[in-house]
């Protein structure tokens, strides 16, 4: 049985643009649905979060993740539940948490097992293949998928889609270890490429035919898969495949590569880059995300108690390499429409680009808060960010009220932080 | 076969007690054996949450690796332990007596990673046997009941501190005796379906070995 699961998380045929609007959309949808039955709601939260991986929210499936389990519990789901343990293993994949997303990619296989989706059993095997291979494992990613293959025959799976991610990992194991087997795996992998459709799987058999031929210093070949790798991907709107391949295509030593070509490459990868930075900061989305948590604000007691002085000190701790959040309390707010306040303070945000020229920093406004969060890489590089960045805003508009949190151990969300820094804020301001 | 989704929220292992096999091997084998679950952890792993809730499946299953890991004049049972563990006895008497077990059993010649993936076979056959005899009898759900089976050690039920309070632990008996009973009588009336899940178990090893063993042509 193959179920209807979406396997690559970037369907084809629909630009960043309108996915942000899905996503807004299936948020709305998830709200509205918490007044109605637990089986709309279950079934509007599935796609929220089968949504989220496209415009990078996939933290949104770790935050809500203990209530959509509660949901399927209550409703008996198991489908729902075997994938909602898929998506939260591929938040954790993506995040290179390779030891925890193996956990749930075996729970999500076994939970699979028990409901008679074996195809999804020898994928989520796969899967699990794959983390172990990340974290070095060779013997266990081997075995994993040997026994997804052995799986799939007692089955009787004959699905192209599942065989093919089986031999698609035998011959990135081989080729990890260097053993002689890849070719043989690689025929079954041809025989796919020639189906209809399945673009996002075809680029990762092209990238690792190019990646081989890089090996044996084929470079003309290699070229020439990376294009091939390339033209799916444009197909499928994964934004991080695509400058991955183009940056590989650029450095590409083919002799067969002209210099017209390099310069449309060079072209090809600045417009993709820009707008994987525009989905990355995706404003809109983290608004209507941050709403969310109007109701969690108010702690009864303070988290996060700093003064100024302990303020600065974090900045400049070395410590500090985990993301910040920073909420600042704008003054005019009465006067100023949303779409004015966003106009105004979008300043900021384009001198901090400038200056960081780095794209780790996501701002967006609450009502009345201009909200900053910044990721770790940011904050390793730059400790003395955040006071730069308060006496940025205050030159802008004045004295301001600021409110800021930095993760700990506990933090495993966005919206736990925007919490945090809450009441960090309010404790600032009222007092 | 689960009735609770909360079932598959548990991602542990049934709780194997050290020391209480049938078979009276040492705790190197005893170590060993949780080493291969660790080896052939993918392989374990396929086998379905509900294989938890199976009395005494966990323990059936490492009872018969000790039993084809180990020569037959190795093995001594332990004089006590077939009549605690009744249902587990019964198991794999049901188990040993199948021809398309022995012929197996032969080839294996002792080798413990074999006997391990065996093993783990025979668990998924047994588990589909417990399946088809709790249709026939819904004896499981009064044995999960009445019984917690579960990380408690039976064998404190037997001991003379525990005889001192109940001079014979009668309840869990007789449902021990009912559903060995229950086990014995579904092979007696229809030994094909038991033979053919035990053939089952052969089939998907030597497909397993096939698999794991295989090398393809190298293209060197």
């Amino acid at each position: 049985m193959l179920l209807n699961f979406n396997y690559d998380l970037f369907s084809i045929d629909e630009n960043i643009e309108k996915k942000i609007q899905t996503l807004q959309n299936y948020l709305i949808l998830f709200e509205q649905s918490k007044n109605s039955n637990t089986f709309t709601e279950l079934n509007a939260l599935m796609q929220l979060l089968e949504s989220s991986f496209i415009v990078f929210e996939e933290h949104l499936v770790i935050d809500l993740f203990s209530h959509c389990k509660d949901l399927c519990c209550h409703l008996n789901a198991k489908e729902q539940l075997t994938r909602l343990y898929f998506l939260l293993a591929m938040a954790y994949f993506k995040q290179n948490e390779y030891k925890i997303a193996s956990t749930h990619f075996i729970q999500s296989a076994k939970i699979a097992t028990n409901s008679a989706m074996y195809d999804h059993t020898c994928i989520a095997y796969c899967y699990t293949a794959h983390c172990f291979l990340q974290m070095t494992h060779y013997e266990k990613a081997l075995n994993y998928t040997k026994t997804a293959l052995w799986f799939s025959h007692k089955q009787q799976t004959s699905d192209s889609f599942v065989l093919n991610h089986i031999y698609y990992q035998f011959c990135l194991i081989y080729k990890t270890l260097k053993l002689p087997y890849v070719n043989y795996y690689m025929n079954f992998l041809d025989e796919f490429l020639e189906t209809e459709g399945y673009e996002q799987d075809k680029g990762k058999i092209y990238s690792l035919k190019a990646s081989i031929q890089a090996d044996e210093k084929n470079y003309n070949k290699e070229y020439e898969y990376l294009q091939l790798a390339l033209a799916c991907y444009l197909k499928t709107y994964n934004l991080n495949r695509q400058i991955i391949i183009l940056n590989s295509i650029l450095n590409c030593p083919a002799s067969l590569k002209t210099t017209s070509q390099q310069n449309q490459y060079i072209k090809q990868l600045k417009k993709i880059e820009q707008a994987f930075k525009s989905a990355y900061s995706s404003f809109s989305f983290k608004k209507q995300l941050l709403q969310f948590d109007l109701d969690q604000t108010k702690y009864p007691i303070l988290t996060f108690d700093l003064n100024d002085v302990d303020f600065q000190k974090i900045c400049e701790d070395t410590l500090a390499d985990r993301p910040y959040l920073f909420i600042v309390t704008l003054k005019d707010q009465s006067k100023l429409t949303s779409a004015q306040m966003i106009h105004k303070y979008k300043m900021i945000e384009e001198i901090l680009f400038q200056e960081i020229d780095n794209d780790a920093i996501i701002s967006t406004f609450l009502e009345v808060q201009l909200i900053f969060l910044i990721q770790k890489s940011v904050t390793k590089d730059n400790p003395s960010l955040l006071p730069k960045l308060t006496k940025l805003i205050e030159n802008q508009v004045g004295p301001i009220s600021y409110g800021y949190a930095q993760a700990d151990q506990d933090t495993v969300s966005c919206r736990k932080l925007y919490n945090h820094a809450y009441v960090n804020f309010y404790y600032n301001h009222t007092n | 076969m689960f009735n609770d989704i909360q079932s598959l929220q548990n991602n542990h292992l049934p709780y194997l007690f050290h020391d209480s096999s049938i078979y009276t091997v040492s705790k190197i084998q005893y170590e060993q054996y949780i080493h291969l679950i660790e080896q052939y952890e993918a392989l374990f792993n396929t086998l379905p949450f509900s294989t938890q809730d199976t009395p005494y499946l966990y323990d059936v299953g490492r009872d018969l690796y000790f039993y084809l890991s180990n020569k037959p004049n190795q093995l001594i049972e332990h004089p006590s332990y077939s009549l605690i563990y009744l249902v587990r006895s019964t198991l794999l008497l049901l188990v040993k007596k199948s021809e398309a077990f022995t012929k197996t059993a032969k080839n294996i010649q002792q080798d413990t990673e074999l006997s391990f993936i065996y093993s783990t076979m025979l668990m998924s056959a047994i588990w589909e046997f417990h399946k088809a005899a709790q249709k026939i009898d819904n004896i499981y759900f009064e044995i999960q009941t009445t019984l917690i089976f579960k990380n408690i050690d039976l064998r404190t039920l037997f001991s003379e501190k525990y005889v001192e309070i109940e001079p014979y632990p009668k309840k869990f008996a007789t449902l021990q005796q009912k559903l060995a009973k229950l086990y014995s009588n579904l092979v007696k009336e229809n030994p094909s379906f038991f033979e053919n899940l035990i053939e089952q178990a052969n089939v998907d090893f030597s497909s397993y070995l096939k698999i794991y063993h295989f090398i393809p042509k190298g293209d060197a």
